[in-house]
């Protein structure tokens, strides 16, 4: 009151009258008091001009105002979004602090491109080899490839089960599966690979940013500790939250380049009624695919997560897929309270896929019991290494190691089976598959040229777990496969449950 | 002159840091949002705010005023008008108050919007209008303080400031005349 006192007795001074519509003039002033330009004034200003004026280390006021540039409050909701603030705060921090360098944290993606062969030795199919033989020696029989370990562990649960209810005098066990062989073979049309022109790429997980935040850290001295004592130090990750109920908690990883996203539990309060309302959930209560869509969406655009490395989203089938075995097998029905979105990585372009073949990419989680996002995984920089590795143009070869299940194939074969199933593959289309190598002592994610074959006759139903083969097709990588007496194609096993109770067998 | 604040200037004039340090909290957020009422322009602001404290820190072996402030203040106002005056093609302008809307493409937006209904008016004040108002109401300062920084006695600064009111008064209609008068004071 005091300064809008001051304030009408230098306007009474230009303008006597105007002291007739005091009442009027204190409601205007209290109005206007609050849409005075905002300086913005930042502490990291202050601390770096401090720096280059006076030369001393930061002290514990200085960190403080760092800490609280850090919580975000204020910026997370002036920037409308947690995702926004993650992407400001970081990169703020070292415009801020450090001398304005700029910070390469993109999301949209980049490629520098290396010399032919930068990468160095590519091939993991000695390591494969090693791993089947290594598998086929833990479960027995001489050598020859058994049921894996998976199998086993699942049998051994299933007598406990069967154990637990006999008090009750109720069988009700379930009955254990058994193995089905199952062999692909491609009926799709001969292609021409020869043309594909598509270099191996490698993620650079830059970490950049955490040696520059560790630098800045490095120069506090709290009085609790000294930072300023410790050498080179580097952030490894940094954890942000909403402080606001059903907020959303932000994780990043510096090293890998890596951000997620998920609710912050310690402020989380429930929108559905009890647990109960979520197991009586029926397929009828999950959203249609679109809807779940435009929920993932809406979150993305809403905290501006950068989609241009990504396709056209799809919700994961996984869920429709076990609610059809469920109901064709007369099982209860489980409906997920989570449902993925998944937007599909492409690299220039084209489409990149895990080793076993299923789609890479961003995920988005959606609660259906509240028709929000719970989580966003997989969101990565996108600065790429490039360098060319002589692709193999043999198709026949490539088809041979297809019908095998591809590199990554499990050669599990059960002698007991039934007749082998065979599945059909269709005409292949280009992709980027994701491998492992070691690389300088850490082991490294590479995504090289491959195919992806289709499975054409997979049962909608039932426990098969591949709809895809996917084989790269990157010489050094597929060597001999497929000539190599050694490399034999071998039925594979598909897991069928039986009718009857194991019990009753 | 504060005489605990004299002591602290003639220590920082011998280079002592702890002095240096005291002024430098002391002084350096009220340039700051000088510059930037001047400048609309965070990047800018501290651009400019930098290069008064160097400035500043560099002679501060020739300070022998009354304000130490106000010392900062010409050094702030001086680097405010070289900075348009260098990097622009006309030599009339002295802060952003003198760019057109078009012209000012680099201001925040936040403060563009908040100052758009006013800016009309103080464009057509003097540099050394715009600073007393700025001063006395955004900033809150004493008028002896004021007077020391634009070179005028107290009471000539008090009757510009009065001459400024009253020009605003006659320019504007009364409702834009009292939000401005009550932004200013924001």
């Amino acid at each position: 009151m005091d300064k809008i006192k001051t304030i009408l007795e230098d306007l009474y001074k230009i303008d006597p009258e105007l002291q007739q519509k005091e009442k009027e003039l204190i409601k205007i002033i209290n109005k206007f008091l609050v849409s005075c330009p905002n300086t913005k004034f930042n502490s990291a200003f202050a601390i770096k001009l401090r720096q280059e004026l006076l030369g001393e280390e930061t002290k514990y006021s200085v960190w403080e105002a760092f800490m609280n540039f850090m919580s975000m409050k204020k910026i997370a909701y002036v920037s409308g979004g947690v995702l926004i603030a993650v992407l400001v705060i970081v990169p703020a921090i070292f415009v801020l602090l450090n001398n304005r360098e700029s910070v390469d944290l993109s999301f949209k993606q980049s490629f520098d491109s290396l010399e032919a062969g930068a990468f160095g030795k590519i091939s993991t199919i000695a390591d494969d080899s090693k791993s089947i033989a290594q598998e086929a020696t833990g479960y027995g029989g001489g050598g020859q490839p058994t049921a894996p370990r998976t199998l086993m562990a699942s049998s051994d649960s299933a007598e406990e089960n069967v154990a637990g209810r006999q008090s009750s005098g109720v069988s009700i066990g379930m009955p254990a599966p058994e193995f089905l062989n199952y062999t692909f073979r491609y009926t799709g049309e001969n292609i021409d690979i020869s043309q594909i022109d598509l270099p191996v790429v490698k993620r650079n997980k830059s970490d950049d940013i955490g040696k520059k935040v560790g630098s800045v850290l490095g120069k506090f001295n709290l009085g609790l500790i000294n930072f300023s004592k410790f050498s080179n130090l580097k952030a490894q990750q940094v954890s942000l939250s909403e402080d606001v109920a059903n907020g959303y908690a932000i994780y990043f990883n510096f090293e890998e380049g890596q951000i997620s996203i998920t609710r912050n539990w310690q402020r989380y309060i429930a929108l559905y009624e009890s647990e109960k309302e979520i197991n009586d959930f029926s397929d009828a209560n999950v959203p249609e695919d679109s809807t779940l869509i435009s929920i993932a969406d809406k979150f993305l655009s809403k905290y501006g997560i950068n989609k241009s490395a990504y396709g056209t989203p799809r919700v994961d089938p996984s869920w429709q897929r076990q609610l059809k075995t469920a109901k064709a097998e007369g099982q209860k029905i489980y409906v997920p309270q989570y449902i993925s979105v998944i937007y599909p990585l492409e690299i220039n372009g084209v489409a990149a896929y895990e080793e076993y073949g299923s789609v890479l990419g961003l995920d988005v989680v959606i609660n259906i019991a509240e028709n929000e996002v719970y989580s966003v995984n997989n969101l990565y920089t996108q600065n790429y290494e490039s360098s060319t590795y002589e692709l193999d143009n043999d198709f026949t070869k490539i088809i041979k190691v297809a019908e095998a299940g591809g590199l990554s194939g499990l050669n599990y074969y059960s002698p007991d089976s039934k007749q082998p199933i065979e599945f059909e593959l269709e005409t292949p289309k280009i992709i980027y598959i994701k491998k492992y190598i070691y690389l300088k002592n850490t082991s490294e994610e590479i995504l090289v040229p491959g195919l992806l074959f289709k499975v054409k006759n997979n049962p909608q139903a039932g426990y098969v777990y591949r709809d895809t083969v996917v084989v790269p097709i990157v010489k050094e990588m597929l060597g001999d496969l497929g000539k190599n007496t050694s490399y034999k194609v071998q039925p594979r096993t598909l897991i069928e449950p039986i009718s009857a109770p194991a019990e009753d067998r | 002159m504060d005489p605990i604040e004299k002591q602290t200037i003639i220590h920082a004039q011998k280079g002592e840091k702890d002095a240096s340090s005291t002024l430098y909290d002391k002084y350096l957020r009220k340039i700051y949002d000088f510059i930037y009422y001047k400048t609309h322009h965070t990047e800018t602001a501290e651009d400019i705010t930098s290069i008064v404290f160097m400035k500043a820190w560099k002679s501060i072996g020739t300070f022998k005023g009354e304000y130490f402030s106000a010392w900062l203040y010409c050094i702030a106002r001086n680097a405010v008008i070289d900075h348009y005056r260098t990097s622009r093609a006309h030599s009339n302008i002295d802060d952003a108050w003198d760019l057109s809307n078009n012209e000012d493409v680099s201001a925040d937006a936040d403060t563009k919007l908040k100052v758009q209904n006013i800016q009309e008016y103080i464009k057509k004040l003097s540099s050394t209008e715009r600073d007393i108002l700025i001063m006395r109401i955004w900033q809150d300062m004493p008028y002896k303080e004021i007077a020391e920084i634009i070179n005028k006695s107290e009471g000539n600064c008090k009757v510009i400031f009065g001459r400024t009111i009253k020009k605003l008064k006659e320019q504007m209609p009364s409702a834009a005349f009292m939000a401005l008068v009550l932004n200013l004071y924001g």
